[in-house]
Formats: C-alpha cells, structure tokens, sequence
C-alpha cells in the first residue's frame, strides 16, 4: 500500500479589490506589501485586481446583486463616499471590535474620523487607507512668459482671465511647445465627478443637499452659479475634452499649463527617479489653493477606506490583511509610494520633505478642506452626479451647451437626488432600529 | 527575406500563437495572453482592447496592457465625423493614426457584420518601412502589398477577435439564463403559494436576484377605493421593504406611480431617472390589476434591454397570478368569516390561539384573551324579535373592529359571545382597550328603523398567558370564568382573571361547556 506523504497544502487565498490609486505603479506598490504579508502569513495568498475607479462602482454593486461571476473580493478599497451605501446594502462588515482600528483610536492627529453618517450609530465598517485634498498645480514657466502673476489664480476672476490669457497665447502658437490647453481635464474618461464640481458649489455658497440632508439642492441659485463657472471652463476651451484616439496626456505629462489634482504626482510624475518624470514639468511645476469664490474658498477633502465584504467567507483573515495595511508605519509607507496623504497629519512631513512651498499650499488647504455631504446614498448621489456631468460633456462635444439645457440637466439630476433620499422610508436599517 | 523563408517564420509565428491562446477562456486570461504577445512580439509600449459603443459612436477602452499589466482602462474615444477612426468604424479596416512619435494604430476587432472594438497598438518609436516580417505591421502599404505581406497582425486579431466573441456570447448566455431562471422560479411561485403577499414577495425576491435590479415594488390597484396601495417590495440583497403606508389616491398629479397606472398603457413605462426606473404595468387580458416598480436608484446603473424584454415577458405571469391569488384569498376568507358579523369563526380563532401562544414563547411577550358577550341578549330578541338580534351583533362587531389594533383577531365565539386575542400586550394595555370598547358601545347606541334608541352593553373576561394559563386551552378556561363571574358581580364591565375571587371551585362555571367547543 503507497501512503502518499508530505502533500502540498493548499494556500487560502483572499482577493483584494483595488483601484489604479498610482496608475500602472498600483501592482507593483501593493505587491511589495502583499509580499511582506504572504511572508508573516505563508498559508495566505493575496491576489490582487485593480479596477479603475469609473467602474469599481459598478463591480461592487455586480458583486452585491450576485451579477459578478467571480471570484470574489474579500478586501475592498473603497471612496470614503461609498461606505454609506455599501453599508445600507448590508454590503460591509462591521469592523471587528479588538484590534483593528485600536491603535488609531487615540490618535488625535487624524483628519477626519472613518464613521458612517451620524444619524447611523452603528459602529465602524471601514478604516482610513489615505485622503486626499485638491490644490491647482501650474507651469511657473508659462506663467513668466505670459507675465502673469501667481495672485491672478486667487479667486474665479482672475483664474478665469489667466486662463483666457493662456489659451490666446496657445491659439497663436505659443509660448511653449507641446502644450495643448490652459487646462487638463480631470478625468480620463469623459468624466466629471461629484468631487470635481464640489468645490465650485461651495465657493458659489451652496452644496448638494439641504443641512438636514432630507432633500437635493443641486438646482438652488448657488450650486447653478458654480455648475455654469465650471462648465464654462471645458465649452470656452480652456479645460477641452480630450478626443485625439490618442492615449491621453495629463498636466504632468506637459500638455497643459494647470490641472486641479491631489498629492499622487509628487512622488510618480514629478520624482526625478520615475520614468513617468518629465523634466519641462517637474523643473517648472508650482502649487497654488484652489482660487475662492464669491462666497469663500474651499477644497475637497475625499479619500480611500479599507473594508471587508460581508459576503466574505473568510472575514477573520481578510480583516488581518486590512490590519496589517492600517498599521501606521504602513500606513505611512504606502501614501507615500502613491503621493497621497495618510489619514494622519503626520505623513505630511515625509511626503513633502522635497517640496516645502509645496507642504505649505496643501496644509494651509487643509484649513478650508470640505467633505461631500455626509448622507447614507452618497454613493448613489455621486453616480447621479457622474451621469449629469456626463450628459453636460456630450452636450459641449455636440456643440449644444448652453445655459438653459444645464440648468435643465441640473433639474434632473436634482429630481432623480431626491428620490434617492427619500429610499429610507422604505425601512432602512437605520429607521428599524431607532423604531 | 525569401518568399518561402516569410511563409514559414509566419506560419511558425501564428501556430505559436495559436497554442498560446488555445486553453485560455476567461476574458482576462485570453487578453492577458492575447494582449501580451502582441506587445512582445512587436515592441509595443501599451496594446488597449476597446469596445464598440454603436448609441453613443464612441470606443470606450475596456483594458489596457502597460507595462507588463493588465489594467481596465478608461478612455473614451468619440468617433465623429472628423475622427480619423471613420476607416476602422465605416470599412473595418486598420487605422494608423500616428506614424511619427508615439506611433499609434487601430484594429478592428469582429467581422464586417458584427464588429465589436478595436485593439490600439502603440509605440515610443515610429514605425521603420521594410522591417522583418515579425516585427512590421503592414500598415502605410497599399491593400495589395499587405496582401501580399501576410498580414500577421490581421490575423492574430482576428483570433483574439474570435476567442472574445466567444466569451461575449457566453457572458450573453449566462445572463439569459439567470433571466430564464427568474422566469422559472416566478412560474413555480405562483403555482406552489397561493397566498398573494408570500407569492408577490417570493416573486419580487426572485426578480432582484435573478435580474441583477437594486429593488422591486409591487403596487395593487384597488378600483373600489379608488388607490393604489403598496403591496411587496423587495431590496438587495433581499431586504423586505415596508410599503403598507403606500397608498395613493388615483388622481392625475399625485404620485408618479398614480400616472403611470392612469395612462392606461399596457407598455413598460420609463420613469424620470435616465432610465433608472421602470414601471411595468400588470395585466391581466386588457385590465390592469396593479403596477411593478424596478429601479436600479442605488446603484444607478442601467437597466439593459434584456432586463426589460425580461420584465415585460413576466409581467403578464404576475398579472395573472394576483388575479388568481386573489380569487383564492377571497375563497378562503370567506371559509374563516362569519357571514353576520365579518368577524373569524370560531375554528380560525383556534388555528391563530396556537400560533399566537407560540409565537409568545418564542419572543417572550403576553397575550391577552378576552371574552365578551352582549348584556340581556336574549330580551333583544324576545322583545325586538331575532332580526334586531341580529343587528345588535352586527352593531358589537363593527364597535369591536373600530376599537382593537391591527395585530389583534376577534371571533365570533358562538350565539353572542365574542372573543378577542390580543398580542403583546401588558394587563393595563387590555384594561384600557376595553375600556374604549365599551366606553364606544355607551357612545354610540343602536337605532331602529322606527328611531328607537337601543343601547347595547357587554361585559368581558380577560385572562392572560403566561400569567394566568399555561397554554391556549386553559387561557380560554380561565377568560371563561372570568366572564362568568363579571356575568354575576361585575356586569357591563371588565373583570380580570387575575383579579377576580373565582378560584373558589362552587363559584365556577362548568368549563367543560367551552372545552367541548374546543375538542
């Protein structure tokens, strides 16, 4: 009789759902962390998939309704403005109650708590990974060229007419080689998001919902005035829609003069040692607050979270790779290998220690950094949002766009906002239990 | 490079090729094999996969190779008409749309008929003319030399072409399936549960799981009343909606859903969220019996034309199983109804004293079990004649409906004794509801057609588990006594077992009256 000895244990896998936080740099950022944990954990396997953020959204909600084939994810990144939503469709699982989140607790460095709305007390269902806020970046060599001044980017006015100024020098051929538009386009895919315009309702002294967060307020005169500033920019030219069936290029790339973006390019784009460094770029790049509005100044404080699927068969383990990535030192590490900030004033120090003019734009906008509205649907409030800057882009493309059919965008997208706050009357979670 | 030598490095190019792709199945293991080898074998910095999106003319780029990775990508290309993809759209032929820095070129991905995408090929550095066979792309040649050229890039598009239309076309499958599957199992529901709430809401749980919706709702048209009430709804992942306090009158401008209904159309409707809702008319023949809500208002994603192919296919099932379920529903209830006063007979109260008493264990709350019957019934009748009798137990019914919860069950018992089951619920919560009940009897007495005023007054026994009896049967014993001794010392009012002198056995009704009923 052969008894067969010594066989191969199997590795328990844990799938781990990222998105392209470093673009192509992502695999290779998270692998040096995945392989530090396979090697305190050799009976685990972490097998990562990166989805880009246009449509984590719609594979989360695939895996949710059980339309994803698989397999499927067991840690999750997520935008802090998916919680609420992944909560309220029993998506998450809560955040064990030891050990996890214990020794950040106490920290009073961090700059915002990972909670869910407050009207929900129930606990935490995600970690902080990394935030990020958004500053302008510009070409100081452009600037001295054209001799404008980095004041003329402090409020909507002169930010406008330093735009207008740019394109005309651009539409004359100059005054550098290669440059395509006074402004990049955030997104890379015809999109504008939710975090895109936010900042322009709130300086224009609106925001999306009511303060009782009980019905939209996208089509109130505030949010239309810093909707149409914004529009304005892509349909006068100055932030173009890309459409060259050319692979796109970015501020960082050199084909603009500024782009509103966070921290991710400082230690990518504008790191000497990177082969993405550009020296045009990296030589000349300058940082300035994003330009206050009519009604103040203000920026957008977003970010990433970690969770654990509730639909996760193997919780305890996944809940000790998210551990293991919130540890502060890793923490740490990791925001600066994709250029964002941790959860923790602190990494700021490392992140920047190249930069100090730099350090300076970004923690004095810290000070005036805003959140989207804290609302359990967030997640569903910012695809509507997504599809509405959808519909204003084709508009522009088509050559359509005017101020009338905005507003008229606006109003729909209002409408469809306040059916989704109203869902919770159909028993959310939260109703039940304060019942 | 002779003509014999060129055929040969291609072939052997292509079979390995071939072997390369030959076990692949899963989209992202042919892409990563397929996508791979194009980069190797031809220097490529990045090869993109882009799909076809004939609504909005524009390419959308689903993956992209770089660097040695596969990652989704998230490029959109519009292809209008200045577009220099016109070629690859409009002819379905290769497109180089840069020859210098980056070099960049198109291949159409599908047939002539059923194209599908593209594959973009780029390069750091341009293209140089007359390069070996391997590593040229035969692009800025006329059609008759690439002919001529044995077009390896063509080819090997071509395969990769075919491997993704095959995983295309089973994705495409599996989802029908799943829809199939839906069909299925609302078939099934509504043969096997025949009650209409378990049916609408195994039907609605079916259909957000099965069709991949965030929810479901499920509204009934009440032509007497004049409203559409909320029924069933269902939410992912299968949470239970509550829409009881749905109801709406059925005018013009009142709800969305009113609207919807009153059009009269028999056609799926779309809402007003870009497509994120759709009301779907339930039909039965040419009458439209209620209306099903699916929304995808979370998600917001879309809803696909085969979800709606697959709603409006079973629409008509559901049509005919609320028509069908409520027949049997009515049948039954006119099986556990007593004919004079509407209130349950006598067995039914049996069958719910059971599940009542279980239900109390389980969840650790009392029930109360009052028994009534009307004060000098029998001078009503000996007086009035048994038509007024009649009308008195008709007058205590409605007084008994209008005053107890929606939880609570009242039975006619037998003649003019009542009895009312009152679920979790405290000895004073059951002193103050019938208190109201006879404080409304004293209210409102009864008229005759001749004008007369009648007043009507009971007295009631109230005795509760598990304070006083161990289980349903002695519940009812004790309730019993306790009316029998108010009958004596406390008539027209309420007299609690729990409190009354009636454990004396010579004061004691014999309960073997009740026990019979119950045997």
């Amino acid at each position: 009789m052969i008894i067969r000895s010594g066989r191969k244990k199997t590795k328990t896998e844990i799938n781990f759902w990222v998105m392209p936080n470093t673009g192509s740099a992502t695999r290779p950022i998270l692998r040096t962390f995945i392989d530090e944990f396979e090697r305190r954990r050799p009976d685990l396997r972490v097998n990562l998939t990166i989805h880009p953020w246009t449509l984590a959204w719609d594979r989360l909600m695939d895996v949710v309704k059980g339309k994803y084939p698989g397999p499927f994810p067991d840690v999750i990144q997520m935008g802090t403005t998916w919680v609420g939503t992944l909560f309220y469709l029993d998506a998450l699982d809560k955040v064990p109650d030891e050990g996890i989140f214990q020794s950040e607790k106490d920290g009073s460095a961090f700059v915002w708590d990972p909670g869910l709305p407050a009207e929900v007390n129930e606990g935490l269902y995600s970690v902080p990974w990394f935030i990020d806020i958004r500053v302008l970046y510009y070409r100081r060599d452009v600037f001295e060229k054209l001799n404008l001044k980095l004041e003329n980017l402090s409020d909507w006015k002169g930010f406008y007419q330093s735009c207008l100024e740019i394109k005309k020098s651009l539409d004359r051929g100059g005054p550098v080689h290669d440059l395509l538009a006074p402004l990049a386009i955030p997104g890379q895919s015809l999109s504008v998001m939710m975090h895109d315009i936010a900042p322009w309702i709130w300086e224009a002294g609106s925001d999306f919902c009511s303060e009782d967060l009980t019905q939209g307020q996208l089509s109130s005169p505030g949010s239309l005035t810093g909707c149409e500033f914004y529009f304005d920019l892509i349909n006068e030219g100055f932030m173009p829609i890309p459409n060259t069936a050319l692979p796109y290029g970015n501020f960082f790339t050199g084909h603009y003069v500024m782009q509103f973006t966070g921290s991710w390019p400082i230690d990518s784009f504008l790191n000497p040692k990177s082969n993405l460094y550009v020296p045009v770029v990296g030589d000349n790049f300058g940082v300035a607050p994003f330009p206050a509005g009519p009604k103040g100044r203000y920026t957008f404080l977003g970010g990433s979270n970690l969770g654990v699927m509730g639909t996760s068969s193997k919780k305890e383990l996944a809940w000790e790779f998210v551990k293991f990535l919130s540890e502060p030192q890793k923490q740490m590490e990791h925001a600066q290998k994709i250029g964002a900030l941790t959860a923790r004033f602190s990494s700021m120090e490392k992140l920047f220690e190249k930069f100090p003019e730099v350090k300076k734009v970004f923690w004095d906008s810290i000070g005036y950094a805003r959140r989207l509205p804290r609302l359990i649907p967030l997640g569903s409030v910012e695809q509507i949002i997504a599809h509405m800057c959808g519909r204003v882009l084709a508009l522009i493309q088509l050559r359509k766009y005017n101020h009338d059919l905005l507003h008229s965008e606006i109003e729909l997208a209002n409408k469809e906002i306040n059916e989704v706050l109203s869902l919770h009357r159909y028993g959310a979670r939260v109703k039940e239990k304060s019942a | 490079m002779s003509r014999l030598t060129a055929l040969h490095a291609y072939a052997t190019l292509l079979r390995e090729f071939m072997g390369k792709m030959q076990n692949s199945k899963v989209l992202e293991g042919i892409l990563e094999l397929g996508l791979g080898y194009l980069m190797t074998r031809f220097s490529l910095q990045n090869v993109s996969i882009f799909w076809w999106d004939e609504e909005t003319q524009c390419l959308r780029m689903q993956y992209q190779l770089f660097n040695g990775t596969l990652i989704e990508g998230e490029e959109t290309v519009l292809v209008d008409m200045a577009s220099p993809l016109q070629e690859l759209i409009q002819n379905r032929e290769p497109v180089v749309v840069s020859k210098t820095r980056p070099w960049v070129a198109f291949l159409p991905l599908g047939t002539k008929d059923q194209f599908f995408g593209a594959i973009r090929l780029q390069r750091k550095i341009s293209m140089p003319r007359g390069a070996a066979l391997a590593t040229l792309p035969p692009y800025g040649v006329s059609r008759e030399e690439r002919e001529r050229n044995y077009p390896l890039l063509e080819d090997i598009s071509a395969i990769l072409s075919d491997k993704l239309q095959n995983v295309i076309r089973e994705k495409k499958h599996q989802k029908k399936e799943r829809y199939f599957k839906a069909g299925t199992e609302i078939s099934t529901a509504v043969v096997e549960v025949p009650r209409l709430h378990e049916m609408l809401q195994s039907v609605s749980r079916s259909i957000v799981q099965n069709l991949g919706l965030d929810r479901v709702r499920i509204y009934l048209l009440e032509p007497s009343k004049m409203m559409l009430s909320g029924f069933s709804g269902v939410q992912v992942p299968g949470r239970v909606l509550n829409l009881e306090e749905e109801k709406y009158s059925l005018r013009e401008g009142t709800n969305p859903l009113v609207d919807a209904v009153l059009t009269g159309s028999h056609e799926l409707i779309m809402g007003p969220s870009g497509g994120r809702i759709i009301y779907v008319p339930l039909v039965m023949g040419r009458q439209i019996v209620g209306l099903m809500v699916a929304d995808n208002l979370l998600s917001q994603q879309d809803v696909d034309e085969e979800q709606l192919e697959a709603l409006k296919t079973l629409a008509g099932q559901i049509g005919m199983a609320i028509v069908n379920a409520k027949l049997f529903e009515d049948i039954e209830q006119q099986a556990i109804t007593d004919g004079l006063t509407k209130l349950y007979v006598y067995r039914y109260f049996q069958q719910r004293l059971k599940e009542e008493i279980d239900r109390a264990d389980r969840y650790a709350y009392s029930v109360a079990l009052v028994m009534m019957d009307v004060d000098d019934f029998k001078k009503f009748n000996d007086s009035y004649g048994h038509p007024l009798g009649d009308k008195v137990l008709e007058f205590l019914a409605q007084a008994i409906r209008g005053n107890i919860r929606r939880i609570d069950l009242a039975a006619r018992y037998g003649g003019d004794e009542f009895v009312l089951l009152l679920p979790e619920i405290s000895e004073r919560e059951a002193w103050l509801m019938g208190t109201r009940l006879l404080n409304a009897l004293k209210e409102c007495s009864l008229r005759t057609a001749e004008g007369q005023t009648i007043p009507v007054a009971v007295t009631m026994g109230v005795a509760l588990y598990p304070m006083d009896a161990k289980n349903g049967r002695d519940l009812i014993e004790c309730a019993d006594k306790a009316l029998y001794w108010g009958k004596r010392q406390k008539r027209g009012d309420i007299c609690f077992y729990g409190q009354a002198p009636i454990h004396d056995k010579k004061d004691q009704k014999n309960p073997s009256d009740n026990i019979e009923k119950m045997a």
